[in-house]
């Protein structure tokens, strides 16, 4: 009998990591292409970038809220650190990458429709620094986050077909 | 696993998508062209030189009952903008510029922005993106490509009759501006009626333009002194035969019009710290009761200003850290 971790902790990992695959090809493809879906596709972007947002504060929730699983594997103190560090980077990120984008846009002054429903209220003048600033580093971290993700998939396919061990199997 | 199927179909759609996007002109590779080998740094990449303005839209309410859209209910709001010429070089002589232009911005709250950027031509000669990409490429390459360009694409027989009837003014205050896209604008009960728009100047009187690079920029500043400088902002209502999503046919005469009001330009600061110069005057940046239309060039526009804004943005992101 596997010691899973919590069915919503599950649920969130596997929504969050489809939704940030998709939200990264999204965001690849709308900032180079004149194609007429070009904006559909941005705004869909932007609306989902909101989205795991907020799933990234009930995920924190679900995950203070559990009991840890303690680890099913002999590791090494190193290896340990190594993945609790990227676990760790890995949640900064998953707030860290939205967040810019959305003070990027606050500051172009361009408000984010949420599937218009609502709109989130933007900066009455832009600055065009900040905005800068901001663009330049929801880049930035999306490429160290894309970076954590590879570590992380190739740290659960290690456990998985070379040590034999639960790790990968206690998420599914 | 159905929905990892679906899931993974989707991204197969995405990504496949963005395969045929590569095998087209990008945003990158369209501002590349736009702003040469010598990119001036800070600077909009197209539409270089300008001067910001602000003013005031006086509504006169004619347009209310067609959009849900607070500005044109009668009243008065405030607005920037920018005055400016095309091309690439901040510096270039006002008066060799092909093309004059007014954009304009309107904070209405934080989370309803209007951004407008306006033209003198009113239609495109082209209908999409990569035909564009390949004009600009032939005006570069000079008169012989541009008239080879002009001779296979037919389309371009309303921008060249235009271009054939066209006289610069001696003013930015004596020209007429052009949405040349169409938009949709929404009603209460969400009806979609088709516009386009233009702004028409209400002031005649033209000046003696000097020698100066300058000449333009400068003889609207000495017009504001004098007052203020105004144009009716007028709509045309699409009709059921017109074709809201093709930017080189110019709708007939006949269309209706509808006069929304006045815009008031009161002030001019040509300035490096004016307020329009943070402005990506992207026109995809609409408020409620205004949406685009599938226009592939309306559509296209977003993601071009959008990487314009990006490398001047950056460019003086650095300028800060220095």
């Amino acid at each position: 009998m596997i010691a899973k971790h919590s069915l919503s902790l599950r649920l969130l990992h596997w929504v969050m990591a489809m939704m940030f695959v998709s939200l990264f090809a999204a965001g690849l493809t709308m900032v180079s292409s004149l194609e007429p879906w070009q904006p559909s596709l941005l705004a869909l972007h932007k609306a989902f970038g909101l989205v795991a947002l907020v799933l990234f504060v009930l995920r924190v929730c679900a995950k203070f809220s559990s009991t840890p699983l303690t680890s099913s594997s002999d590791e090494s103190k190193l290896q340990k650190m190594a993945a609790s560090s990227v676990h760790f980077l890995l949640y900064c990120l998953m707030c860290a990458v939205p967040l810019t984008g959305i003070l990027s846009q606050y500051f172009a002054s361009k408000p984010i429709s949420f599937f218009g429903i609502v709109s989130i209220g933007v900066k009455s003048e832009p600055d065009i620094v900040l905005y800068g600033l901001f663009r330049e580093l929801h880049s930035l971290l999306i490429a160290v986050f894309a970076l954590l993700i590879f570590m992380h998939v190739a740290g659960a396919l290690y456990h998985y077909f070379i040590k034999k061990d639960d790790t990968l199997k206690r998420m599914l | 696993m159905k929905t990892l199927i679906q899931f993974l179909s989707w991204l197969g759609l995405v990504l496949s998508a963005n395969l045929v996007a590569q095998e087209k002109v990008t945003a990158q590779q369209f501002v590349d062209l736009q702003e040469g080998n010598k990119p001036f740094a800070g600077f909009r990449r197209a539409h270089a030189k300008g001067a910001c303005i602000t003013g005031e839209f006086v509504a006169n309410g004619a347009l209310a009952p067609y959009t849900k859209a607070t500005l044109f209910e009668a009243g008065t709001t405030a607005f920037v903008g920018r005055f400016s010429i095309a091309g690439s070089n901040p510096t270039a002589p006002d008066l060799k510029a092909p093309v004059r232009s007014l954009a304009l911005s309107f904070d209405l709250s934080s989370t309803e922005q209007w951004r407008i950027a306006m033209n003198t031509p009113p239609a495109m000669a082209v209908t999409n993106a990569h035909d564009f990409y390949q004009q600009i490429v032939a005006i570069k390459q000079g008169p012989d490509a541009i008239k080879a360009f002009f001779n296979e694409h037919p389309e371009s027989k309303d921008f060249l009759n235009w271009k054939a009837s066209y006289t610069p003014s001696s003013s930015f205050a004596l020209e007429q501006y052009n949405s040349i896209n169409a938009f949709y604008l929404i009603d209460n009960q969400n009806n979609k009626q088709a516009v386009r728009w233009h702004v028409m100047p209400r002031d005649n009187t033209p000046n003696t333009l000097s020698n100066s690079n300058n000449a333009l920029f400068d003889e609207l500043s000495s017009r504001l002194a004098n007052g203020a400088v105004s144009f009716n902002w007028v709509f045309t209502l699409a009709s059921d035969g017109d074709d809201e999503t093709n930017p080189a046919v110019i709708w007939p005469s006949s269309r209706e019009q509808v006069s929304a009001g006045v815009l008031k330009i009161k002030t001019i600061d040509s300035s490096e710290g004016a307020r329009c110069h943070d402005i990506n005057f992207d026109p995809l940046t609409l408020p409620t009761g205004i949406v685009a239309t599938q226009d592939p060039i309306l559509n296209a526009r977003s993601a071009a200003y959008a990487e314009s804004y990006r490398r001047r943005a950056k460019e003086k992101l650095l300028e800060a850290l220095q």
